[in-house]
């Protein structure tokens, strides 16, 4: 069913597109480097800061904007496009854009059509020199391109319902440098080309393609770092200090439960390393049949976490993921973050359920017990309704 | 005066003539670019000059050149070289001269700067054409600006060189080395910045905002990847130093063969990242022992067969963990090759290579290893003389070590002037002795 309707919809986009290219006037050499240029720009995909890929599409688009003579040519080289580069990674099996890729590509040409409108009328009204006029426009272009691509992931992500909408708005602005690299490169080129001709590519593209390979050395210079601290957290799982999968498993609910509640990306990678590493103090102990004080293990882990610069925020957390949340007499402590009561609240669930064979009421319970002084209220509702929502309690 | 102000009087003085003398000339002879873009490109090239990324000796992303190009080209026949030569010098100071009072650094800087751009200027000055910039004049401009940016670094390069030999006295600098890998990409961004001087005279200012945004984009993003690949390092080497300074006797011995292993790899001529993952193989050596109890790693005397069962199943689950690591997999293997022998025997390892010897890069580790144990202070032995240690190395040399690799190191360690070990104790069994006796009174 979803097949034939995706069939349906491609062929009806072939349709479209070239029934607005019939009367363009342009030669059918000319339309196909346009097309060609399009499915190209949407096979290439650059890796973002926020971990998707994005696709030069919008790049391709804007250049179509400043250059092509009117909106239905734009509109029909652009929808061409995207059935080409579907087709191809369909023969390639190469991963096949999904349905908030189409969604987003597809708002995106609304802007650039709105774009298009508006660069007739500004066009037209600045006298003599009109490359001021177009630079504006590209800026506006990239913006509002930017902005309805998150909007779309905000669409895309709230059915879904794990993650809160502030969070997934959070991490569409991430992206905001492979954007401003794709559209200012773009509109170099928009405006280059008509003077300097084919030289406008290297002008263009080279600085794009330093950026590009500067983003894409940057997502797996991330990737390898992540992958180095859930090597390093495994260590005192494999000396037998701890039990197995605690840290992976303390991550997961943490990082889970931050994305619930709206906290922005990157503290939510470093109270990842944090509930990964909150426990690497125990490879410091001398005998591992003694059961050390789990304040001093937070101390020593944080001193191992802080001789790495980097990750000095995360070695705060873990030293005081082990302190009360509050103080006799007071309501609060404020010099304990929000992070480090999460980690105590997730580690504490985590050790119930693995190492004490609590189910999630069971484990759910401890906590509940406990919230005048180990663990913030607050926080343990937000694990209620995380479990909930991942089905591990009923409702 | 101490010969080290003495030298750098010398240095300081003979760079700040050459270039206020050539300045001189410049400004006698050509036109200065009384124009906003002089200022513009001289804040651009002090701004990135600031920002310069160095990822590793190989790869180091510094637009620079490229505003140095991009600047004299918009600047004309008559001005580049002289407009070149002078907005360099607004990158001569960095904020942590102002900041420590340094005088000599900016003064060298504004010399050596002032010279090599000078000289980019004036191989550009010949490229451009007498009368209007037209399209067929691009060609002919990217290809001087490649020339000139060429010149540039080499100059660069040169003048840098002369002034660290001079007053640091370090005769073991190898730039030329360097420089036959920054070719390309200089030669690179030298014609991109002809190419986008090209670009901004036919097309108009317009075009600067959306040049220097995506530069900006990738320079920054490049920054963050230098950023991230020392975090890669200071996180394994932060713990594994967290985790010697428990132990006494293995305390600093990681950096210290990280080290050693890294003046051996240069001297033999590995660069780049090949440099790299021989210093990160050293930094992970030992972390196997991370996960071994401690009990067994402090044990005085020997290991029974079941404990040493023990410690190399620990080692080799570590192992494994590590292997999971992209950038980490084959470090893990020069790490764990670095136990076999140079004629194929001993430990079995992930890197170990029955009856073959290991990896280049992990032979280069071993010799390390057995330099520092052999000079360092361990629970069975006190540390002994850097002369025993090299005839040890020297001795097993072919069997156990590598020859070539206990050569590059004793050459390499000769050239860097430092000592390590006891002064005076070159006896093996009294060291032992002394060890026990050490024991016995604890």
């Amino acid at each position: 069913m979803g097949r034939f309707f995706s069939v349906l919809l491609w062929v009806a986009a072939v349709a479209v597109g070239t029934g607005l290219l019939v009367n363009s006037g342009r030669t059918i050499v000319g339309i196909s480097a346009w097309v060609g240029t399009m499915a190209l720009a949407n096979l290439i995909r650059v890796p973002s800061p926020s971990g998707g890929r994005i696709s030069l599409i919008g790049g391709a688009g804007l250049v179509g904007v400043v250059l092509l003579d009117s909106v239905l040519m734009l509109a029909g080289v652009f929808l061409l496009g995207l059935a080409l580069a579907r087709l191809v990674s369909a023969l390639w099996q190469s991963q096949p854009s999904t349905d908030s890729d189409l969604l987003g590509t597809v708002a995106g040409l609304g802007v650039l059509i709105l774009v298009e409108v508006a660069d007739e009328w500004i066009t037209g009204s600045f006298d003599g020199e009109p490359q001021w006029g177009t630079l504006g426009l590209v800026l506006f272009a990239g913006f509002a391109w930017f902005i309805a691509d998150a909007f779309v992931r905000i669409l895309g992500a709230v059915p879904v319902g794990k993650t809160s909408i502030r969070y997934v708005w959070l991490t569409a602005l991430e992206d905001w440098p492979v954007m401003v690299a794709l559209f200012a490169s773009a509109g170099l080129f928009a405006l280059a080309e008509p003077v300097i001709g084919w030289w406008a590519l290297p002008v263009a593209g080279v600085p794009y393609a330093i950026s590009h390979v500067s983003f894409t050395l940057l997502a797996g210079t991330r990737r390898t770092y992540g992958q180095m601290i859930r090597a390093l957290s495994r260590l005192p799982e494999v000396a037998g200090l701890s039990p197995d999968g605690h840290a992976a498993g303390t991550a997961l609910l943490a990082s889970t439960m931050a994305r619930s509640m709206g906290m922005h990306p990157d503290d939510v990678t470093r109270l990842e390393y944090a509930a990964l590493l909150h426990d690497i103090g125990r490879i410091t102990v001398e005998d591992p049949s003694e059961e050390p004080e789990h304040s001093d293990l937070a101390r020593w882990g944080a001193e191992i976490i802080r001789q790495a610069p980097y990750l000095s925020v995360v070695a705060d957390h873990v030293d005081k993921h082990d302190d009360p949340y509050r103080r006799p007499g007071e309501e609060d402590d404020p010099s304990i973050g929000l992070e480090p009561r999460i980690i105590k609240v997730a580690s504490t669930f985590d050790r119930a359920n693995r190492i004490h064979g609590m189910d999630a009421v069971e484990a759910l319970e401890v906590l509940h017990r406990r919230t005048a002084y180990d663990f913030d209220p607050a926080v343990v509702a937000q694990l209620r309704s995380v479990l909930r929502r991942s089905g591990r309690l009923s409702a | 005066m101490s010969p080290s102000l003495r030298s750098r009087l010398l240095i300081a003085g003979m760079y700040g003539i050459a270039a206020a003398a050539l300045l001189a000339v410049l400004a006698v002879k050509t036109t200065f670019p009384f124009q906003w873009e002089w200022l513009f490109f001289g804040v651009a090239f002090g701004a990135f000059q600031s920002l310069a990324v160095e990822v590793n000796d190989r790869l180091r992303a510094s637009p620079t050149v490229m505003i140095v190009m991009t600047a004299a080209v918009i600047f004309g026949r008559d001005s580049a070289a002289i407009g070149a030569a002078t907005i360099v010098i607004f990158g001569a100071i960095t904020p942590i001269d102002l900041k420590e009072r340094r005088w000599f650094q900016p003064l060298v800087n504004a010399g050596q700067f002032v010279l090599s751009a000078a000289l980019a200027g004036a191989v550009i000055s010949v490229a451009l054409p007498t009368g209007a910039f037209e399209t067929s004049d691009i060609g002919r401009v990217a290809l001087g600006s490649a020339i000139g940016a060429l010149l540039y670094g080499a100059a660069n390069l040169s003048l840098v060189t002369l002034a660290v030999r001079t007053v640091f006295r370090k005769s073991n600098l190898k730039p030329w080395a360097r420089m036959r890998s920054l070719v390309p990409s200089q030669a690179l961004m030298g014609s991109l910045g002809g190419l986008l001087g090209a670009t901004y005279l036919m097309v108009g200012p317009v075009t600067l905002p959306l040049i220097f945004t995506v530069f900006l984009v990738g320079h920054l993003s490049m920054r963050a990847v230098s950023q991230l690949r020392e975090a890669h390092e200071s996180t394994l080497g932060g713990f594994i130093k967290a985790l010697e300074a428990k132990d006494l006797y293995t305390r600093g011995h990681t950096e210290r063969v990280a080290y050693f292993s890294q003046i051996t790899a240069e001297e033999m001529g590995f660069r780049g990242d090949a440099l790299d993952r021989v210093r990160i193989a050293a930094l992970i050596h030992d972390i196997g022992k991370l996960a071994v109890p401690r009990t067994l790693i402090r044990k005085k005397g020997p290991l029974s067969e079941e404990e040493y069962q023990h410690m190399q199943e620990h080692a080799h689950l570590v192992e494994d963990i590590l292997n999971e690591v992209e950038f980490l997999a084959p470090m893990v293997e020069i790490a764990s090759g670095h136990h076999s022998r140079f004629d194929g025997g001993g430990y079995g390892g992930t890197g170990h290579r029955s009856g073959e010897p290991p990896v280049l890069e992990s032979r280069i580790l071993a010799v390390a290893d057995a330099f520092d144990a052999m000079t360092s202070t361990r629970s069975y032995r006190l540390a002994l003389t850097q002369e025993y240690a090299i005839a040890e190395l020297r001795r097993s040399a072919g069997s156990q070590f590598d020859p070539d690799c206990v050569e590059a190191f004793v050459r390499a360690l000769a050239a860097t002037g430092e000592r390590y070990g006891s002064p005076s104790l070159d006896n093996d069994d009294e060291a032992r002795r002394g060890a026990e006796q050490e024991a016995h009174i604890a």
